[in-house]
């Protein structure tokens, strides 16, 4: 059968053997004739760097405000702070400040603007400054968007209350600012400066308070005593429970104190009253808060007598 | 039988045309034999090492430089990136790097900064041809680049660098 086709049709016969042939021939030469030269390598290092920097000098803006009159008017409290690129790459700067919950805060002014080497000007200048407070610090000099390898950069602050000392009279505050450099999208190099505190004057509290009862049947009064306190002008007693004032002193050490001070002549069973021993300073306006002594009261015969703690 | 005759003939004719050129490399190996082969026919040596500027890397940072490699055979060469891998330990900054890799007109051509034409980080390394054509005698200045992505992550900080190497072989042609 396949002679007789042969026979019939030699062109497919002789196509078929072009076609297997040629490929083979074609193919098969290129695969073989390739030469490799054997590899050679070129080697180096790469050196990875280092995000890094530190921050001095915020202990430089620890501050009680004691001033007389508004605080716009108050000399502010200067420092400068210097955040060194301790690290091999170049970094952008920002600050965040913690530590700021409260009341005074919000009412702490923070001016920023560029120093130089270190130093500060003793004012405030007039422009190139940025503006904000404690609780919402203003934005950076625009030197600190880029600090190059090694170098520092310095950022004066400059704080003052904006309001009275009287008004904000034994306020706290520790912020602790802390600088980052970026660089690239993930990396960061944190310093966070020594915590500072920043206070707010208040006239201290008189202390300790000494009590001695009086003497003799039907005595119903207490003397309480202490030191002077510096910065006091005026004492007095007040009630704990509404600060309704028991009794002045004025400018004396001592004041005494009967049943009838304590408005308790209605009473008709023992117990106690706690009052409060304040100091006024009229020179800044303060009061300060009060030592506590927790008097005790009864009833003898009628008579109404009060007794220092037991 | 004519036809088996005459279908293989023309087949072996038309090869040959078609294919000149590498029937010709056929012939030469036929020739040379064994003894051209391991006697460096076809061979490359670096002339030139590579240097690469020392400077640390941060994120968006690049470094080039370049080094030169000869085709010191008989034949003529295509250059060809086999591999790339490093010497030291993996870490986040190593594992972030990339390398390119360009042919270059001169050495300062490179270290001026260059587009490469191949890139890899080391884990992943597709071995490919450069569009260079090394006659015998012939030399390449091969520029390299390592670049940092500005996207590398923070646990690349501050961390122990690469030492690598570029594989690079040649691959004859016509």
């Amino acid at each position: 059968m396949r002679t007789r086709l042969r026979a019939r049709r030699p062109w497919r016969f002789a196509l078929g053997v072009f076609v297997v042939t040629f490929l083979v021939a074609v193919t098969g030469s290129t695969a073989g004739a390739y030469w490799v030269a054997a590899s050679v390598s070129l080697t180096s290092t790469t050196t990875g760097a280092t995000a890094s920097g530190t921050l001095a000098g915020t202990a430089g803006l620890t501050k009680e405000y004691k001033f007389t009159g508004a605080g716009s008017a108050s000399t502010p409290t200067i420092a400068p702070l210097v955040f060194a690129n301790t690290g091999s790459a170049p970094l952008a700067v920002t600050l965040a400040v913690s530590g700021v919950a409260g009341t005074l805060a919000p009412n702490v002014a923070l001016t920023f603007w560029a120093g130089s080497a270190g130093a500060c000007a003793a004012t405030i200048p007039g422009s190139g400054t940025t503006i904000g407070t404690l609780a919402l610090p203003p934005a950076l000099p625009a030197d600190f968007a880029s600090v190059a390898i090694g170098a520092s950069v310095t950022l004066c602050a400059a704080t003052r209350l904006n309001t009275t000392v009287a008004v904000s009279q034994g306020q706290t505050v520790s912020p602790v600012f802390t600088l980052t450099g970026h660089v690239g999208t993930n990396w960061t190099a944190t310093a966070p400066g020594a915590a500072f505190t920043q206070s707010v004057y208040q006239v201290p509290n008189p202390a300790p308070i000494t009590c001695v009862d009086g003497t003799g049947l039907g005595t119903g009064v207490v003397t309480l005593s202490w030191t002077a306190v510096p910065g006091a002008t005026t004492y007095r007693i007040v009630k704990a429970s509404d600060g309704s004032t028991v009794k002045a002193s004025n400018a004396a050490t001592s004041v005494t104190v009967n049943g009838l001070d304590l408005g308790l002549g209605s009473i008709f069973s023992p117990g106690t009253v706690a009052v409060l021993v304040q100091s006024l300073d009229s020179t800044y306006g303060t009061t300060s808060a009060g030592t506590t002594v927790n008097l005790r009261y009864s009833l003898l015969v009628t008579v109404l007598q009060v007794k220092c703690p037991a | 039988m004519l036809a088996l005759a005459l279908g293989a003939t023309v087949a072996v004719v038309l090869a040959a045309v078609t294919a000149g050129g590498t029937y010709a490399f056929l012939r030469s190996s036929a020739q040379s034999a064994g003894a051209t082969l391991v006697g460096g026919t076809a061979t490359l040596v670096v002339t030139t090492p590579l240097a690469l500027p020392s400077t640390a890397l941060y994120p968006g940072q690049t470094v080039s430089g370049s080094g030169t490699v000869r085709n010191t055979g008989a034949v003529p060469l295509r250059l060809r990136i086999a591999g790339l891998t490093q010497s030291t330990t993996v870490n986040p900054f190593t594992s972030a790097l990339t390398v390119g890799v360009a042919i270059g007109a001169s050495a300062a051509a490179c270290s001026a900064g260059f587009t490469p034409t191949w890139t890899a980080t080391f884990a992943a390394v597709v071995p490919t041809e450069l569009t260079v054509r090394l006659a015998p005698g012939d030399s390449a200045v091969v520029c390299v680049s390592v670049s940092l992505p500005l996207d590398a992550p923070a646990g690349a900080n501050a961390q122990a660098g690469a030492g690598f190497s570029l594989v690079l072989d040649g691959r004859q042609v016509p």
